[in-house]
């Protein structure tokens, strides 16, 4: 499934944001809110809608985030696969150097064996 | 008063549904066959089966039932958010989940079939499926009533409205949708209930001011008020008996839905994850549903009273809150977020109901079409709306639905976790079993009954007879009926498992069963290595609920 669920959280928590925001702005009335000391004038829309705007985001963001983390870890796996090392690490030895050569030929030269066959 | 809606709320409410169809569609995309109907295609991330497992217990059962039963007996209630599941959590994640994964079993029908024997199979089909349809029908039978509040449509409509969607989406994109679409309904769900919590503490100041408003320390006593008489009847021992041990393991750790979301991940330490992250938001979801009750039944003098029967049955206490502090705009989130809390159930109930039916009484492959899986969803869709039609005629179903259960629910539960820990348990012994719950229930209901007749009301010389018989059965005589079912459950699991392991002689058909290890637990699978962190999370999760118990005794 190609769905990342991120997206369309993203997206409703945003369009309902925005809306409730808007509607916050500029139609709803002010209502009073009792507290312990008094009265306040609360517009419920206008925080609720930045809330979720802020939400919507975040989520975004997550979404990214973890498609990003998923990318490597899928490379990384590849790699160990593969038995290539890893770019950021330093080959010290001449002999590693070697090793790391003989696998990358030995992974180039399988398909061409197999089409000499 | 009514509320007054705007056009914004219908829109709100209507880009949401929006929303739930269009995942749908997508996931309609990947949809071949039967198997990827009953199936999850691809491996979803550990944080989607938490929140779907969670939605699992923000049904509207939860959302209005639990709240009406807050606003009648205090935090009491808070005993079906944590006793009532975080145990069955803890058994799940050490248990059962080990036990699945291991014999790579995909629902529970399965496990019985594997375990016992295919007639086993099919008693357990059977019992999902009453269980579910039951269940999903007083969903809807409380969504549409906290609905009609806000949109003053005729329950039946409703009604129609939420089976409606839930099978549009459903029939679209099978569990993948179900599974998805969880995510967005517990997020709005959290959007409309968080904000009346936040402005409940607004309005108080403190939570010492609220105990004082509401001039009754019981109402904010947890175990305390269970050592005595208390308005919900039950004693102190039910709530370990009844509650954690017998029926939240039926509830939580094996219903069918929670396994078909657990064996949606393939390794079992990312579902035993995905469980405790659940039980987590499990046991911190009262701040959103049982605060805001206390919140409403603190706050009523100050509150516009509405002019609704049902306003003193507390089933409307959380849209009689919305409707004093919220203001349009946010009513299309309250009614978006009880549509979804309706269809947190029916979803699972109808990916429940069509699997049951298609691979446990059908006996149908994988292979098969995909509109035979999307038919029985449509059928099943329709078994729930008529059962919720027929439930709106009964106004306590709640506790009916809740006697079912005891009655066919927990023995079968009994037999499934009596096969998962003892080896020498055969399938005549589960059939027995099975059989023997369901005996011991009506006995114990017809001892409840005959508890509390007046000998009056019994024709003939009948009445004298029984009541010498009155006197023996004075335990039976339960102040509520959720009392009753409490005990009734703790005897049905006992006996079942008693009976399961007498008639379980040395059979042939058990020294054949070659998966038997597999099939079993064993207790070094929860101190192994690779399970060290698991068994340490759950520890915790358990000391904090202890901790929580003991903080509000």
């Amino acid at each position: 499934m190609n769905l990342d669920i991120t997206k369309p959280l993203a997206l409703m928590s945003v369009i309902i944001g925005v809306i409730l925001y808007l509607y916050g702005q500029m139609v709803a009335m002010p209502f009073a809110f009792d507290i312990p000391h008094g009265v306040v004038p609360i517009k419920i829309d206008q925080p609720c809608g930045l809330f979720y705007v802020l939400f919507g985001f975040v989520v975004w963001q997550f979404g990214r985030f973890s498609k990003i983390k998923t990318l490597h870890a899928g490379i990384k796996k590849r790699e160990k696969e593969l038995k290539i090392k890893e770019p950021t690490e330093k080959v010290e030895s001449a002999e590693e150097i070697k090793s790391v050569e003989t696998i990358e030929t030995n992974e180039t030269a399988k398909p061409e064996k197999s089409e000499e066959k | 008063m009514k509320l007054e809606l705007n056009l914004v709320d219908y829109a709100i409410v209507l880009i949401f549904v929006a929303f739930l169809f269009y995942v749908g569609m997508r996931c309609k995309q990947q949809m071949h066959s039967a198997n990827d109907f009953f199936l999850v295609a691809k491996k979803l991330p550990g944080w989607v089966i938490a929140a779907s497992l969670f939605s699992l217990g923000l049904t509207a059962f939860d959302v209005v039932g639990l709240s009406a039963l807050t606003a009648d007996h205090g935090i009491l209630s808070l005993h079906y958010f944590w006793m009532g599941t975080i145990p069955a959590i803890a058994f799940l994640v050490l248990c059962v989940i080990p036990v699945f994964a291991k014999a790579q079993v995909k629902n529970l029908p399965e496990y019985l079939q594997r375990r016992f024997d295919s007639d086993t199979r099919l008693i357990g089909a059977y019992v999902y499926i009453v269980l579910v349809s039951l269940f999903c029908a007083l969903n809807l039978f409380l969504g549409a009533k906290a609905l009609a509040f806000f949109c003053p449509l005729p329950q039946l409509v409703w009604i129609l409205i939420l089976t409606l969607i839930a099978a549009g989406y459903v029939v679209l994109g099978g569990l993948s949708a179900a599974i998805l679409n969880s995510v967005l309904l517990v997020s709005v769900i959290i959007f409309a209930l968080t904000p009346l919590s936040i402005l409940g503490i607004a309005h108080f100041g403190d939570w010492n001011k609220m105990v004082i408003e509401l001039m009754d320390k019981a109402y904010f006593q947890i175990w305390k008020p269970l050592l005595g008489l208390n308005s919900m009847g039950v004693k102190w021992e039910s709530i370990f008996t009844g509650l954690a041990l017998s029926m939240s393991l039926g509830i939580f750790a094996l219903d069918y839905s929670v396994i078909q979301r657990i064996q949606s991940l393939d390794d079992a330490q990312e579902a035993k994850k995905a469980a405790i992250t659940a039980g987590w938001l499990r046991m911190f979801s009262p701040f959103i549903i049982v605060f805001p009750a206390l919140v409403a039944v603190a706050a009523v003098p100050s509150l516009k009273l509405f002019d609704i029967k049902d306003a003193e049955s507390g089933v409307l206490i959380l849209p009689m809150l919305m409707g004093n502090w919220y203001t349009p705009g946010m009513f299309g989130v309250c009614m978006a977020a009880f549509i979804a809390s309706v269809l947190c159930s029916l979803q699972a109930g109808l990916m429940v109901f069509s699997a049951a039916v298609f691979s446990d009484i059908q006996n149908g492959t994988g292979h098969a079409k995909i509109t035979r899986a999307q038919k029985l969803v449509v059928a099943g869709a329709a078994v729930f709306a008529a059962l919720a039609l027929l439930l709106t005629q009964f106004p306590d179903a709640a506790n009916y639905v809740q006697a079912v259960f005891t009655f066919i629910g927990v023995p079968l539960c009994a037999v499934t976790i009596c096969g998962m820990l003892f080896a020498g348990c055969t399938s005549r012994g589960a059939k027995a079993g099975i059989l023997g719950g369901v005996i011991i229930a009506m006995l114990h209901y017809f001892c409840s009954i005959l508890s509390s007749i007046s000998p009056n009301l019994i024709p003939g010389g009948l009445g004298s007879l029984i009541e010498p018989i009155k006197g023996q059965l004075s335990y039976f005589g339960f102040r509520s009926v959720f009392a009753s079912n409490l005990s009734r459950s703790f005897f049905v699991f006992i006996g079942s498992i008693v009976i399961a392991l007498l008639f379980s002689g040395k059979s042939k058909d058990q020294s054949e069963n070659k998966d038997l290890n597999l099939l079993t637990f064993h207790i070094s699978s929860v101190f192994a290595r690779d399970n060290r962190m698991v068994l340490l999370s759950t520890i915790f999760l358990l000391v904090v609920m202890i901790l929580l118990n003991v903080g509000l005794w």
